[in-house]
């Protein structure tokens, strides 16, 4: 068995998925910085009425209000853009992991692929939260420019001593909690994708999908059961040194089962 | 060096492959795989290479069993396939990135092939076309100088000319250190190439013998021969396959022993008297 790594093929190995997608990777940033024009220009949105229907918002105090009234945090979502971009960009190669004579002879270990794979789509995953982060960041700064002192001023003719402006709305970036679970979400997501495309051989994408809403179902119901019958006073706390170590070790540990048995699946993989 | 020892093989649905092949396959040779559509030629292949794995018996390749795949013997085998697989980048770029997975890769050899191939190395493989992607990949193959070679109808798709110097590359590529497997229906474009066959027939490996000692039991004559072993009318009247009692030589047409072992099965009964070696 290969347990040595060696660094070439492991190179080689990321260079097959960057020689592959490098045009996908180049232009993540800009699909990303899209997506958010598209968010904040959606037609019917504050934004989109401020700059093509000026009439909508006539005074400054309408527009103050409407920007305070607005909850923006579900531009998190743009985040949703990552694993749809590693879907794109993983699939051809794991399509090859199944089919391709060629690949599956070419003299790289499936260890190493394994970890070019994760390596990649880590990269992709931090670049894109990263993008996000950056954008969302001199967003609400350029925002924050504009329109923070006319709604300061709003909430204080309203009669608010001490004005305090909700984090939800567009004058706070996203909050880095909030990054992080969907950081989490991603990373939890992928190995079940990678496993899903060595297991069905056929409409796996598809099959991975059912799967994700079989699972998203049986913890909504559990979720729901759990709730229903709680009947202790016990609390776990979630924040604190020691739950985040445990959330970061068990995590560790299912992406290290996962993508060991996608190690395996490779190794019994006939073509 | 290959063997295979009571080799079974099935895929799921149970259909039967092949049944208790044994076979050794030294270095040094040419070895000319041939079989009727479905007869399992490219699955023989694979399960040389360790793309398939056997269900019962064994293949060991080189000192190694193909089916774990290590790196080692990865890096010793080449497998041109009849599907051209190659990514859709420049054929530079495919150089650049596979070569130095191959230890005993010639770049320099690579380049002279491409040019006697007339293809430029500056092109993206996506716009060439299946002949000249072709030659691209049997480019590669040779250039890597693995000691395994394995070719799944190489032919297919070359221009004239392609196939002459496909045949010119061939003759000078072999050598006491390389086993080379070509598995085929166009036997014209390589049968000056080959010196052992290898044919599959209902699940069994019914013939592996070498060009010598079969052109030693038997010869090749036109005519009319009322005594011939096997007998197919071609353009200028019969050909024949006659016993070679008097160690006369002649050129070994190799389609026509095949069409004849496929026509007649019961002909390799009859060549058995003339102490041919099978595997039955």
């Amino acid at each position: 068995m290969n347990k040595h790594v060696s660094g070439i093929r492991l190179v080689i190995a990321l260079k097959e998925l960057w020689i592959s997608n490098r045009i996908l990777v180049y232009s993540f940033p800009l699909i990303i910085l899209f997506c958010f024009a598209i968010y904040y220009l959606w037609p019917g949105g504050i934004f989109y009425e401020k700059w093509f229907n000026p009439k909508a918002f006539s005074t400054k105090e309408a527009w103050s209000k409407a920007l305070l009234a607005t909850y923006t945090t579900q531009r998190v979502f743009i985040l949703f853009i990552i694993p749809i971009y590693l879907v794109i960009c993983t699939k051809p190669l794991l399509d090859r992991l199944n089919k391709s004579e060629r690949t599956n002879l070419t003299p790289i270990t499936r260890l190493e692929r394994t970890l070019g794979l994760t390596l990649f789509v880590i990269g992709i995953t931090c670049l894109g939260v990263a993008c996000f982060t950056l954008y969302d960041h001199v967003i609400v700064a350029w925002f924050n420019k504009l329109y923070y002192e006319e709604a300061i001023r709003y909430l204080e003719a309203q009669g608010d001593l001490y004005p305090n402006i909700s984090r939800q709305t567009v004058l706070f970036p996203i909050q880095i909690n909030i990054l992080g679970i969907a950081f989490m979400m991603i990373l939890l997501l992928l190995p079940l994708y990678f496993l899903s495309l060595v297991f069905f051989r056929k409409n796996s994408v598809i099959l991975f999908l059912g799967l994700l809403v079989i699972i998203m179902i049986t913890l909504a119901f559990f979720l729901r059961w759990l709730f229903a019958h709680e009947t202790s006073h016990i609390s776990i706390p979630i924040q604190g040194v020691f739950p985040l170590t445990l959330t970061i070790l068990l995590l560790a540990s299912y992406w290290y089962l996962a993508m060991a048995t996608f190690y395996h699946k490779l190794k019994e993989k006939e073509i | 060096m290959i063997e295979i020892n009571n080799l079974s093989f099935h895929y799921k649905n149970n259909v039967g492959i092949f049944d208790n092949i044994s076979a050794a396959l030294s270095a040094g040779h040419i070895y000319g795989l041939l079989g009727l559509n479905g007869v399992g030629k490219t699955t023989f292949l694979k399960l040389i290479c360790g793309l398939l794995f056997p269900k019962t018996g064994t293949v060991e390749t080189n000192g190694f069993m193909p089916s774990k795949r290590e790196v080692t013997f990865l890096s010793d085998v080449y497998f041109v396939t009849d599907e051209v697989d190659l990514p859709p980048w420049t054929i530079s770029n495919f150089l650049d990135t596979y070569s130095p997975l191959y230890r005993k890769f010639d770049q320099s050899y690579f380049d002279s092939i491409l040019a006697a191939f007339q293809v430029d190395r500056r092109e993206k493989i996506k716009s060439l076309s299946y002949g000249q992607r072709k030659k691209v990949n049997i480019a590669f193959a040779l250039a890597t100088n693995t000691s395994l070679l394995l070719m799944d109808e190489p032919t297919n798709g070359l221009d004239i000319p392609s196939k002459t110097q496909f045949r010119k590359l061939m003759a000078r590529h072999i050598s006491s250190e390389k086993t080379v497997i070509i598995s085929t229906h166009q036997i014209r474009d390589i049968h000056n190439l080959i010196d052992h066959l290898l044919i599959l027939q209902e699940q069994r490996l019914v013939l592996d013998e070498s060009l010598y000692e079969l052109s030693r039991k038997i010869k090749f004559q036109p005519g009319t021969y009322p005594n011939a072993l096997y007998s197919e009318a071609g353009l200028n009247g019969n050909n024949n396959i006659l016993p070679n009692t008097d160690d006369e030589a002649s050129s070994f047409d190799i389609e026509l022993f095949f069409n004849a072992i496929s026509r007649q099965p019961d002909l390799l009964k009859k060549f058995t008297n003339i102490n041919f070696q099978n595997h039955e």
